[in-house]
């Protein structure tokens, strides 16, 4: 394996990996999100949930970097990146998916992988294209890794397709494949299994435990799906209206009278 | 001093009718109407032709062409363009538009005058009345100008601010679903809003009349500096606009004064400010906006390959090689001298287009200063031959390098905001390259520009049209490879992700702005270079061959034959200097205008075929083509295995 897996799994368990603290995001008077504060350390899946409207993804957005923050900051591995952007914070190993997917409709799944480890791990060069010395086939290294993604999400038979052309599942397999090429720290995956059969599910699934295990990657979930959270986290944060309404392990969050509240109330509601 | 006020606010109040026109629509529809001058010199061509040629009473072919005519136009072009683009990326809205810039001017002089009259009157003909006011005299058109545009100004924020239209305009670009239900026809509210923003135009256009003359170009570069004016309200405030549209005007006259009679500063300044003020409040709004993050939404991928390309990429191989085949062997021989030195000045043409293949094709950005740029690599090149000595070859190839800091700057003051601004930047450039740069007394030379002579390599001087015509394939060739291998590599993947969705390109660490900063600068480069050819084979580089509305005619030529096709590029400039000899050549001069009035057809079918038109219908031939062939082909070969094989697939 590459030399992520090798050095990853030392934890440092006093400065969280990614962080955002205090957050406020303000859109006109509303307020997405009111003075939140939520933490990940590496190999950790953390779950994020809340009704429709909670926040979530505009939580992502202000972690990821599309989005800048009212108040508050952003810290990866106790650095502050607030105002940097989402290129600076995927080089610090900070990577996401979307809840509309977002691919590359003309470059084929294999290319979508590449661009990502190209753009983290390589050294681009603009004169070096245009002379033709860049192929897109990659380096023996880049390959390698390419090959075992494409592998182990199933995706063999389509890697030479274009994106445009590819159902959702599969696109939402790829999105995740995109921000797992070149090793990241933490990805954010925003609704990952909407849209996915019980199969991909699985081999979603599997593909991201894999990453955690070996490479330690720490893994943010929005869901609004609370059980399937539950089941998968290791701790959980509860959004509504923009608040922290509870945050713990998933026992503590299904015993939080709190959290039955609201979410009693939003499903009554449904 | 008064009387400089006076004119100022003349200008000012034109500039305010055309440019409310322009937010009232852009609010209404979010579509930038590039063709507000287009529209406007049309209908005051109509008020010529009602008034002055067939002599109908001045308020009767007034109330014909403003009231009537012009409302019309409006509704006509909804319904069978703006309709149509309200969804379409902003790349695809702006080129049609553009198109749409390009070709209501030749039909309209096509439909109404044969020469350009002298004298055009105004709303008040000869002897135009006089008044006293403030102690200045002043005639009744020029007061009618004034008081249209208070009148207008006050009207629009009045319908905008207390009527039921007003704020169901301002609601429905954003809110379609609501409008909906609220029980307003959406459609209908935007329809009427482009009925009022060409009767504006319209307006703007008899009132400019007497002013400027029925003279195209004047009326162009008057119109478009208004968009000044549109970019200080940032395109949605009112008041704002109309304060910068008279601030403009006052500022134009008013600097006169402090302008010396004659020479570099009094030719450049004037026609300078507005474009001037346009990228300042651009590179303003640039910083202050991109302090705000924001998530845009997935747009479209635009002017996208098919996605079955790659299964015709070796059809498109093939295609390419024969386009190259025959010009290369057969045009030489069988072209008498003209047309092989029409063609051979079209090959350089097609360096240039070659650059939009780059700046539009691969980074989904509209240029208007391409043609720009070609004029640095040209005039740049006439420097250095005629004062510093040097060959022309090296002269060209530096000079273009000239155009690259020139090509990163404007990308940079433009792209943070948007492929809209962005457009607005390159126009601004274009237009200040014209005024301002190409205006200097050592390259203008009372408008005779300097020569520049053909290149030559070892002793060999290309001066015969067909070595020339070589030379310029041989450099499109080069190009050609460049633009091939960018798409095969790293950056040409960078440039894809960008297109579909620069948001999820971004969070993969992918530098976004670096990539499209850099293909500006290169297309600049190879722009120049084209430039510099296309100069040295008439052997001048005169100013006026790179005047920026030619440069917008190019940007139409170019995405009718296809932005993002090699082939597509050889074939547009070709066609550029062929099409209109062909026209001179073997048709009445009265029809001269027909192929700048194809060209932005073209570029408007752009919203039906993001493509290109062109492309699009070689391709849907070649793909009848091959079924023809593939259901003849057992027959001739008669392989049952090859005929199933051909059939399955």
């Amino acid at each position: 394996m590459s030399a992520v897996a090798e050095t990853a799994p030392e934890v440092d368990a006093a400065v969280p990996l990614l962080e955002a603290r205090n957050v406020t995001m303000r859109f006109g008077g509303l307020a997405a999100l009111d003075d939140v504060t939520v933490q990940a350390s590496p190999g950790m899946i953390l779950g994020v949930v809340g009704p429709n409207g909670a926040g979530k993804t505009t939580l992502f957005g202000v972690l990821s970097g599309l989005l800048q923050p009212t108040h508050g900051d952003v810290l990866i591995e106790g650095d502050v990146v607030t105002g940097r952007t989402p290129q600076f914070r995927a080089r610090r190993g900070l990577l996401r998916t979307f809840q509309r997917v977002q691919l590359f409709a003309e470059l084929s799944v294999r290319e979508h992988f590449q661009l990502t480890y190209r753009s983290l791990r390589g050294r681009p060069s603009y004169l070096r294209d245009l002379v033709g010395l860049d192929r897109r086939s990659g380096n023996a290294e880049e390959q390698e890794r390419v090959d075992q993604l494409v592998e182990s999400l199933g995706l063999v038979d389509v890697q030479h397709q274009p994106a445009a052309a590819l159902p959702l599942g599969t696109a939402r397999l790829v999105e995740v494949g995109r921000a797992l090429a070149a090793g990241p720290k933490v990805v954010l995956l925003d609704e990952p299994s909407s849209g996915l059969d019980s199969r991909e599910t699985e081999q979603l699934a599997t593909v991201l435990l894999k990453a955690r295990d070996e490479e330690g990657v720490a893994l943010v979930l929005v869901e609004h799906d609370l059980q399937l959270v539950l089941g998968l986290s290791d701790r959980v944060d509860v959004l509504d209206f923009g608040r922290l309404i509870a945050s713990g392990t998933p026992a503590e969050v299904r015993s939080d009278p709190v959290v039955q509240a609201a979410y009693i109330g939003t499903e009554a509601t449904r | 001093m008064k009387l400089l006020i006076v004119s100022g606010m003349v200008f000012g109040g034109i500039y305010a009718i055309s440019s409310l026109g322009l937010v009232l629509t852009y609010v209404s529809s979010r579509i930038f109407n590039f063709a507000q001058g287009a529209l406007a010199f049309f209908i005051a061509l109509l008020y010529y032709d009602l008034n002055t040629v067939r002599g109908w009473p001045a308020l009767v072919a007034g109330l014909l062409a403003v009231g009537v005519a012009a409302p019309l136009l409006g509704l006509l072009l909804w319904a069978v363009l703006f309709r149509r683009l309200s969804d379409s990326p902003t790349t695809v809205q702006l080129v049609a538009t553009i198109g749409l810039y390009v070709a209501v001017p030749p039909i309209g002089k096509m439909l109404f005058v044969d020469t350009e009259p002298v004298l055009p009157p105004g709303f008040f003909a000869t002897p135009v009345p006089e008044y006293d006011v403030l102690g200045v005299t002043l005639n009744a058109n020029q007061i009618a100008v004034f008081v249209c545009a208070v009148v207008v100004g006050l009207l629009l924020a009045a319908v905008l601010r207390y009527t039921t239209l007003g704020l169901t305009m301002r609601g429905v670009v954003d809110h379609r679903d609501l409008a909906s239900v609220m029980g307003v026809n959406p459609a209908a509210v935007t329809a009427v809003a482009w009925m009022m923003g060409t009767t504006m135009a319209g307006l703007a256009g008899v009132l400019l009349t007497p002013v400027l003359g029925l003279n195209e170009v004047s009326f162009s570069v008057l119109l478009i500096s208004s968009f000044a004016a549109v970019v200080v309200g940032r395109l949605r405030s009112l008041p704002w606009t109309f304060v910068g549209a008279i601030g403009l005007g006052l500022s134009q006259t008013l600097v006169t004064k402090v302008l010396p009679d004659s020479g570099y500063w009094a030719r450049a300044t004037r026609p300078s400010i507005p474009f001037v003020v346009m990228l300042v409040f651009l590179v303003i709004y640039g910083v202050v906006l991109h302090r705000r993050g924001t998530e845009a939404p997935a747009t479209t991928p635009m002017l996208t390959r098919s996605p079955d390309q790659a299964a015709r990429r070796r059809r498109t191989q093939v295609a390419t090689w024969t386009v190259f085949g025959v010009l290369a062997l057969v045009v030489p021989g069988t072209l008498t001298p003209y047309w092989l030195g029409v063609t051979a000045s079209g090959v350089a043409v097609a360096i240039a287009m070659l650059s939009f293949v780059l700046v539009t094709g691969e980074g989904g950005m509209i240029s208007l200063c391409q043609i720009s740029f070609a004029g640095v690599g040209a005039m740049g090149a006439a420097q250095l031959t005629e004062f510093h000595g040097w060959d022309a070859g090296p002269a060209v190839f530096v000079a273009a390098l000239v155009a690259v800091p020139f090509g990163i700057l404007v990308a940079l003051a433009g792209l943070r905001l948007g492929e809209l601004y962005l457009a607005l930047a390159t126009l601004s450039f274009a237009v200040l390259a014209d005024s301002a740069l190409f205006t200097i007394d050592r390259i203008d030379n009372l408008h005779a520009g300097q020569p520049l002579p053909r290149p030559s390599v070892f002793g060999f001087r290309f001066d015969s049209d067909l070595s020339f015509f070589y030379l310029a394939l041989g450099v499109f060739v080069i190009g050609a490879v460049v633009v091939a291998n960018l798409r095969r590599s790293t950056t040409g993947m960078t440039l894809a992700a960008i297109r579909s969705s620069e948001v999820a390109a971004r969070t993969i660490g992918v530098r976004t702005m670096r990539a499209k900063v850099a293909t500006f600068g290169l297309s600049a480069f190879m722009a120049g270079v084209g430039g510099g050819l296309l100069a040295s084979f008439s052997g001048r580089a005169t100013p006026g061959s790179f005047n920026a509305i030619v440069g917008i005619v190019w940007l139409a030529v170019a995405v009718t034959w296809g932005v993002r096709s090699i082939t597509g590029a050889l074939l547009a400039g070709v066609a550029f200097s062929v099409f209109p000899a062909l026209f001179s050549s073997y048709v009445s001069d009265s029809y001269a205008e027909v192929p700048t009035m194809l060209f932005g057809l073209g570029a408007i079918m752009v919203a039906r075929e993001p493509r290109g038109i062109v492309t699009q219908t070689v391709e849907h031939w070649s793909h009848l083509f091959h079924k023809l062939r593939r259901s003849s082909a057992p027959a001739t070969t008669g392989g049952p295995v090859d005929a199933t094989v051909e059939a399955a697939a």
